[in-house]
Parts: structure tokens; sequence; C-alpha cells
């Protein structure tokens, strides 16, 4: 479960108080996109709150040491709007870098499941670009790929589904679905300024930062 | 007059000596101590790549030794011959080409002791020290050591570690290249130049070039491939907000690298003396 109780943050305007069951799907909309990047900071423990508690299935991130801070992140997957990629290092590279740097997985094990989870999202491009050289979609769809790769039991998309055209953005939600459906008690968080963009994604709980909340 | 003013405005907002010593000494002491926790990361970092097996740390450790060491050759290789034939041609000249085994004994003293580890330290510092800066304080701008951590990359451990054994495997390589290639090219040149029979030379270098010698050399190539590292990682990672931060970031790797450099050389040679 995701808790925010009571939350003051740099950043946020509000309060924020609500709380996200676990497998569920919920939206978030926020005033601005910096409210979406500190809500999604809070949740991986970049950002203590100046009040209140963030919790996810009852763990504050923010009291964590530097090692368990890491295992718990593994457990998250965050797809950002510009994918959140290392600029110097291609997309194959990028894609693999947790699990290569894990150092649980033989080279053909690693190598069969980028391929796998790049079929997946419907990736065709070239896997030796540098990131710079992709589509914000191309972007998206690599870090939706790598997200899968650990096979996380929170995932925040943080203005994933804007900044799209109608395809791109029903293929994404799309694969949001389809990865949230898939069950073992996953929880799907969207974080959005524009409510507009969660039309596609049948979202069990909509909070507004203002305070509105829609079930 | 107009001189006059500027100087009397310098003066008057300059700030006490006192004041000044204060403040360079405050951040020397913060330099030395961000260089010690970050060799204690290092450290720690190493144990756990080789306790996981982690093929990514690895891989920019590489790429590292790669980018410091070859590209750093080219240039390794045109200051080596320069030294070689520079240094025979001084000591020919003073001993009129006659002593061969004082050249050769010289040439280890100065040469494989001093300006090899420190010429090879200098590319290495104007090449790859504020490369590694300004590489981190982009990253750092860009938010991108906070898209590794979310990861679970411990961003110190997959950044400093490989760089900093990197660079400090890289310059001990090019320390050995340096000195190969002056010698050879000393031998060369004083053997066509001054006809001195290359077994004196030979002679006199075999007679000096103990054990102690080049564990001096390698020992101050991998200390100061280390350092330079640890200051461009220590530099970049300071990048705060503004773009402006990062040039500032290498130009500082720079001359920290250098002063710092300079005072290990002292100390090496007077450990190994004492």
């Amino acid at each position: 479960m995701v808790l925010f109780s009571e939350v003051v943050s740099d950043g946020v305007d509000s309060i924020l108080d609500f709380s996200i069951q676990k497998g569920s799907a919920a939206g978030i909309v926020t005033s601005r996109e910096v409210e979406s990047e500190v809500i999604a900071r809070l949740l991986l423990g970049f950002l203590a709150p100046l009040e209140g508690t963030v919790s996810v299935n009852g763990i504050q991130p923010y009291l964590l040491n530097d090692k368990d801070l890491s295992e718990f992140r593994k457990k998250i997957g965050v797809i950002y709007s510009d994918g959140g990629f290392i600029s110097n290092l291609n997309v194959w590279d990028n894609l693999t870098l947790q699990l290569s740097y894990d150092g649980s997985l033989k080279k053909a094990e690693i190598v069969e499941r980028g391929m796998k989870s790049l079929e997946t999202v419907g990736y065709k491009g070239s896997l030796y670009v540098l990131p710079s050289r992709l589509s914000i979609f191309e972007r998206r769809q690599i870090a939706f790929a790598r997200a899968l790769l650990m096979q996380p039991i929170l995932m925040i998309y943080q203005s994933t589904l804007e900044g799209l055209s109608r395809s791109e953005q029903s293929q994404l939600s799309s694969l949001a679905l389809a990865y949230h459906r898939q069950g073992g008690g996953r929880t799907s968080l969207f974080l959005t300024s524009y409510q507009d963009s969660l039309k596609g994604i049948q979202a069990d709980l909509i909070y507004n930062t203002g305070g509105a909340i829609q079930s | 007059m107009v001189i006059n003013r500027i100087y009397l405005i310098d003066r008057s907002e300059s700030e006490p000596m006192v004041s000044y010593l204060g403040r360079s000494a405050l951040a020397a002491y913060i330099t030395i101590a961000d260089l010690i926790a970050l060799f204690t990361t290092v450290f720690r970092g190493l144990i756990d790549t080789i306790v996981h097996g982690r093929r990514s740390v690895v891989q920019v450790c590489m790429r590292q030794v790669f980018f410091t060491g070859n590209e750093a050759f080219k240039v390794v290789f045109v200051i080596s011959i320069a030294v070689g034939i520079a240094i025979i041609s001084q000591m020919s000249n003073v001993t009129d080409a006659g002593r061969g085994s004082l050249i050769g004994k010289v040439f280890v003293w100065v040469v494989i002791r001093e300006i090899a580890p420190l010429i090879t330290a200098l590319v290495v510092i104007a090449r790859s020290g504020s490369a590694i800066a300004i590489e981190l304080g982009q990253m750092k701008l860009k938010g991108e050591i906070e898209y590794l951590e979310t990861l679970g990359i411990q961003g110190e451990q997959y950044l400093l570690m490989p760089r900093v054994l990197g660079v400090g495997v890289a310059l001990f390589i090019l320390n050995v290249y340096f000195n190969l290639i002056a010698v050879s090219s000393g031998l060369l040149v004083s053997w066509l130049g001054w006809q001195i029979p290359l077994s004196h030379i030979k002679q006199g270098i075999i007679s000096v070039l103990t054990l102690r010698e080049l564990l001096i050399s390698s020992s101050k190539s991998l200390l100061f491939g280390f350092v330079i590292a640890a200051l461009g990682c220590n530099a970049g990672l300071r990048v705060g907000d503004s773009i402006t931060q990062i040039p500032q970031a290498g130009t500082k790797s720079v001359i920290h690298s250098l002063v710092i450099v300079f005072i290990l050389d002292v100390l090496v040679s007077f450990t190994f003396i004492f």
C-alpha cells in the first residue's frame, strides 16, 4: 500500500493525504509538473517530507540506509517522462544496466530477457544509438522495457502519457494496464498534471493534489 | 588615474590576510576529507563488485582504462621520445660523451624515478581529470545520478570506483610505456649521434635499476592516477544547479590535481629515500 499521510513538502502547494491500496491503479493529478516530480522523489526516498509520513508497503523510504534503499528501489519501476537514461550509454546498455549491475544473471540470460522485454513493448529501433536520438515515445518504450525486466511491485508513471499522439498514448496505456493486470498485487501510480491523459488507464482512484478524490 | 582607482578599490575590498588563510586552510581540509571519504567508498565498492560480480561496473572500469590509457598514448609517445633525446643530449654534452655508464645512471634517477610518472600524470590531468569532472558534473546537473539510484544502483559505486581504479591502472601502463620509449629513444640517439657504446649506457642503467627504483616509479604512477581521478570525481559531484559550475569543476579538478600530484611526488620520493 502507498500511503501519504498529511505530507508537507517543498515543491507541493497543498497537504498530500491519500492512500492507494495494494493491487490498484491510481492517478494523481498535480497542479504542475514539479509536484509530480516531488511525489515520485518522496516515494523513492530522495526526499523526506517536512511533515507527515510517506510509506510504501509499510516502509518509509527516507529512513532507510543506502544499502536497504537500493534494494527497496529495485522493487519500484519508474517511467520518467524523458525515460531517465544515462546519456552516454546506448539503448541496450541502458536497458540492461540494472540486470548487469545486479550480477545475478549470466550474460546470455540478460540478452534473452532484454530482447523479450523489447518485443513486449514493441520497440523496433536500433539498440546501439544513444538515448538522445530517440523520440519521446521510444524513450518511454525503452524505459518501460527496462522496468519490466525487474518485475516491480510498484510502477510509477511520471507524466508518461503526456505529449504523445493518441495512438502512442493508447499503446503505452495498454502496456501499463497489461502489466498491472498480470496480478501479484502490482500497484500502478500515474502522476500527471493533465487529467485528460488518464482517460485510457481505467484508474481505480484519481486523487487531485488540490484535495478532490474520485473513485 | 584609472588604474590607481581600481587598485584602491581592490585593496579596500580585499579580505584580511588571516581570514584568507583560514578560508584556504578550511578548503584544503575539506578537499582532503572528501578524498579520504571517496577512497573509502572506492574500497568498499571494489569489494562489493568482486563479491557480486557486477559486470556493468567492470565494464565502466575497462572503458576508463581504454579512454585514459589508449587515447593518451599518442601524446605520451611523442613526449617520451622528446624527453629521452633531450636528456641524452644534455648528458652527452655535460660528460663530453665520455661516460656512458653515468648517462645510464642519470637516466634511471631522472627519467624513470621522476620525469616519467610526473609527465604522464600531467598528460592525464589535462585529458582525463578534467573530462571526469565535466562528465560527472553534467550527469549530476541532468539528474542522471538520481536516475541511476532509482534503478537501485549506488551512484558512488558505479561512478567513482571504476574511474579511480581505471585511471590508476591506465597511468601505471602509460608510465611503463613512457620509460620504455624514453630509454629506447635515448639509447638510439646516443649511439647514432655521439657514438657512445650502447653497452656502456646499458651497464649504467642496469647497475642502478633495482626493484626499488621500479617500485618508486610504479607506486607514484598508481597513486597519481587514483588521486587525479578522485579529485576529478569530487569536483564533478560538487556541481550544483548551474551549468556554469561545470567548466569550473573541470578547472578546479586540474588545479587541485596539479598541486596534490607535485606534493605527493615529493612525499613519495622522501619516503623511499629514508
